[in-house]
């Protein structure tokens, strides 16, 4: 089931010095320390001047979708996705 | 070397979500009316086709899962794979968001063979993405592209320049990019069924049934592709748009406010594209799916909305509408390059000025952020690009 979330969220990011990715580990939410075991995807988007990367990532049970506003330096948790 | 995703949309959402690997997955738009327009294999093998209606899909399937497309995600996804060949060749031409051709001839010095490049290419996708693609090479595009398919899913074909008339020779004549139905039932009424009989079948005969298409025919079941003087510089044939509506419309005020979105839509990408068009086409669906299709071509190209929107609402006057509508489409065809038309006083004339303006906000603040305020008629909702949407670079 998906549910959406919309909120801002604080994440722990590596980034890679090859291939210039970004590399999830964990995000806070809900008091919580959600550690990512993968990211299943990624792409990038614009919103008007706004380049907006969005992961799909797993914490092994659950998908979350989090978006990073690079012009804001922001992140956001978009959705949720329990049990397919 | 063709490139062709295997069922692209599907296999990209598979990837993301891996619960639904395995599964018979159907990607459609967020309306409750939308069609699908991309399935995953799974899905294909019990029989799920791109156009079905949600209701005639669950019918024919229960367990189909539907997914609620993303074009940004396919979008972006192809403009990766695209960096991806640039890699290999500068000459890498967008066919569609899942159909590439690279010309390999120049990079043969660099590489060992065409058929090392496009395993490499294939492993990358298939790591950095997920997803699968099938690859054809041979001489020409059309055999290349009819390799491709012929290797579908996740398949390689090579086909060298001597084994071509023998590769064409077995296959049906459906395989023929181009033959559909019609093309292959009138084929099978002359007792041609595959690319060796159309081959070895008088071309005087063709020509009289099918005029010029006879001897393409021919040639092309030789393996000879006659299209390729006819290469149109990587421009597409024809740029449109089309809504299925939550409701049938049946209000022509309604009706003209959609015709203007799509007209907006469609001049926007002619812009982006910088390419302007004469030919316009209304595509019009009734609520039992009869659909019409009206053209009509101007005396000069244009890119301007306002023409476009002229031009199909003096279409839609034409028609007398028996029902409400499900469906409206807009189209551009017999389009060119813009070459820039020198005002006589200098710059841009003061339409061109305000889509230029129009078109500077939207790029900042996003699409649709400053549009005719005859569109706020419309109740705007998601929806997924066609699998033949050909993606100009977004990210530079």
């Amino acid at each position: 089931m998906l549910t959406r979330v919309g909120e801002r969220v604080v994440a722990g990011v590596v980034f890679r010095k090859e291939g210039r990715k970004m590399e999830l580990k964990w995000f806070l939410w809900k008091g919580r320390k959600l550690e990512i075991k993968e990211t299943t995807y990624m792409w990038r988007e614009r919103d008007g001047r706004e380049l907006i990367h969005r992961f799909v990532v797993t914490d092994g049970k659950d998908l979350y979708e989090l978006s990073y506003r690079q012009e804001g330096l922001m992140w956001f948790l978009e959705a949720v996705e329990t049990d397919g | 070397m063709y490139i062709d995703m295997d069922a692209y949309f599907a296999s990209v959402e598979q990837a993301s979500r891996p619960y639904l690997r395995g599964k018979p997955v159907a990607v459609v738009g967020s309306g409750k009316r939308t069609v699908i327009v991309a399935s995953s294999y799974e899905a294909k093998r019990l029989g799920i086709k791109t156009g079905m209606t949600r209701g005639e899909a669950i019918r024919k399937l229960p367990s189909l899962v539907f997914v609620e497309g993303r074009n940004n995600k396919y979008v972006d996804t192809c403009v990766r794979i695209h960096e991806i060949l640039l890699r290999y060749t500068p000459e890498v031409e967008i066919c569609s968001i899942d159909e590439f051709f690279a010309d390999l001839t120049g990079s043969l010095l660099l590489f060992p063979s065409p058929a090392d490049i496009a395993a490499a290419v294939k492993r990358e996708i298939g790591e950095r993405f997920g997803i699968t693609c099938s690859v054809g090479i041979a001489p020409n595009k059309l055999v290349a592209k009819i390799a491709g398919e012929f290797g579908k899913p996740d398949g390689l074909v090579a086909v060298e320049k001597d084994d071509v008339e023998r590769f064409m020779e077995g296959l049906p004549v459906e395989s023929i990019p181009g033959i559909g139905r019609k093309m292959k039932e009138a084929l099978n009424a002359l007792g041609i069924r595959t690319c060796g009989e159309l081959r070895d079948f008088p071309v005087s005969v063709l020509r009289r049934r099918f005029g010029i298409w006879g001897d393409y025919l021919s040639f092309m079941a030789r393996g000879t592709d006659p299209f390729r003087a006819r290469d149109q510089g990587g421009l597409p044939r024809s740029i449109g748009h089309s809504m299925t509506f939550e409701k049938n419309i049946g209000d022509r005020v309604v009706i003209r406010a959609r015709l203007l979105e799509l007209s907006g839509m469609v001049a926007r990408r002619l812009r982006k594209e910088k390419i302007v068009a004469k030919g316009f086409s209304l595509t019009l669906r009734y609520p039992d799916f009869t659909t019409l299709t009206k053209r009509m071509t101007l005396p000069f190209y244009t890119p301007n909305g306002r023409i476009i929107y002229e031009t199909v609402t003096a279409l839609l006057d034409s028609f007398r509408l028996k029902d409400a509508v499900r469906l409206l489409g807009v189209s551009a065809f017999n389009v060119r390059r813009f070459a820039a038309n020198p005002s006589l006083f200098g710059g841009l004339d003061r339409e061109e000025r305000l889509w230029k303006a129009v078109d500077d906000v939207n790029d900042a603040f996003g699409e649709c952020s400053l549009r005719p305020a005859t569109t706020l008629l419309c109740v705007r909702h998601h929806w997924v690009i066609s699998p033949a949407y050909r993606p100009v670079c977004f990210f530079s």
